[in-house]
């Protein structure tokens, strides 16, 4: 059995789960481990055995197609402003925030 | 054509979320049904009845639901459509839900459950079956078609307007909970703060970042939030740092927020942090660097440093306080 910590949209919460299961990690969860360079040489040494996805009996054919794929427009205006009361100013008056 | 949408509720209400889950799937064209799961969740299944736009309330309460957890409501989905699919009846063409921690959780297990290809965190619906999802960070738009013969699409709630939460008259009909889950059990939920406004739905959010320099900084911001009934929110470089727990961790891997107001300050403008808030009606950044990547994604731009700013805005904001 495993306990893990989760973030959830309100806090975190602490589950257990029976194994096997799958674990999908936070960045914040550790450091990585990094290789030694004699393990990387050593597994550019190891055999790489290749299957055939149709012995396991699944479809890969796509089920989804990409049609476009555009920059988001990022238009902002960027008004500089000189001090704190500058810019309360402008976000009271010019854009009605705050009031 | 319907379209279920799968709520998240809490003492009886339906979540800010789900109420632009339901305009989002109202796009999708057709009737809209909600799936309200739980236990002793009849006030939210009246609640959800009464949010406009919608047909039908779907009812499921008892035990196996009260953990909250994901796992035997995907349960139930994946066995309610295919139930559906096999005799035959009205199918839902499409199962919809917000992006939020829940959803992305959700959403997964029943697309797996059902050999389903989903399409996660959608930004703009095109067509019934066209959809537009940010990739690398939001870095780039793409415009994707899903082929699939039942449509799952998560849709991030921040770029959809809420459903009225009233008006409506939505049969409610009683489903029978999903068989008892065991496998994964909830030891302990923390909350975050009640006190403070939520992240997700906040009018006003006020960002810091590494330039904030120390955690004391962090709590003039707390106590300039508090006097505008803002959320306070941050970097990762921010929480990497230890100024604030994990959960106010604003940008792709954090919340994302759209406010009418986003103050970002000391925030060098990473693209996984903007990706984020880009939402946000206004933005406002204070940094030191004028050249920091934040001043061309913002309306307003102050250079200035954080420390400095900090106690000026909060006399200034005092000022303001006693003018109005």
């Amino acid at each position: 059995m495993l306990t893990v910590t989760r973030e959830v949209d309100d806090g975190v919460e602490t589950i257990e789960v029976d194994l096997p299961c799958v674990v999908t990690a936070d960045l914040r969860l550790n450091a990585p481990r990094f290789a030694a360079v004699s393990a990387i040489l050593k597994a550019k040494k190891a055999p790489i055995e290749a299957r055939r996805a149709e012995d396991f009996g699944i479809q890969l054919s796509p089920r989804m197609r990409t049609l476009l794929v555009a920059e988001p427009s990022q238009d902002r205006a960027g008004t500089k402003v000189a001090s704190v009361t500058e810019l309360l100013d402008t976000l009271t008056k010019t854009e009605g925030l705050l009031t | 054509m319907t379209v279920l949408v799968i709520a998240e509720h809490k003492d009886g209400k339906i979540s800010d979320a789900t109420l632009r889950a339901v305009t989002a799937a109202g796009q999708l064209g057709g009737s809209v049904t909600v799936l309200v799961g739980g236990l002793d969740c009849e006030d939210a299944a009246n609640a959800a009845a009464a949010i406009s736009g919608v047909t039908q309330v779907l009812h499921a309460d008892g035990k196996s639901l009260a953990s909250g957890l994901a796992e035997p409501l995907a349960d139930l989905v994946a066995a309610m459509t295919a139930e559906h699919l096999e005799s035959r009846t009205e199918t839902f063409e499409a199962i919809v839900a917000a992006a939020t921690t829940s959803g992305k959780n959700l959403l997964p297990r029943i697309a797996g459950l059902m050999d389903l290809a989903m399409v996660s965190d959608v930004t703009l619906i095109k067509s019934p079956t066209t959809f537009v999802r940010p990739i690398y960070a939001g870095n780039d738009l793409a415009t994707v078609e899903c082929m699939e013969p039942i449509i799952l699409i998560s849709v991030r709630p921040t770029v959809f307007e809420a459903a009225v939460p009233e008006g409506g008259s939505a049969e409610v009909v009683s489903i029978p909970p999903p068989r008892p889950w065991t496998r994964t059990r909830v030891v302990q939920r923390a909350e975050q703060d009640g006190a403070r406004p939520d992240l997700g739905t906040a009018k006003i959010v006020l960002a810091g970042g590494r330039g904030m320099q120390t955690k004391e900084n962090f709590a003039i911001l707390a106590h300039i939030a508090a006097k505008l009934g803002a959320a306070v929110g941050g970097t990762r470089a921010a929480v990497d740092a230890g100024f604030l727990a994990n959960e106010f961790q604003v940008g792709q891997t954090g919340k994302i927020v759209a406010p009418d107001l986003y103050i970002a300050i000391g925030i060098s403008g990473a693209i996984q942090h903007l990706a984020g808030i880009k939402d946000s009606k206004v933005i406002v950044a204070i940094n030191i660097d004028e050249n920091a990547p934040i001043m061309q994604a913002a309306d307003y731009c102050l250079v200035a440093d954080a420390s400095e700013v900090l106690p000026e805005l909060e006399t200034a904001l005092a000022d303001l306080g006693t003018k109005n």
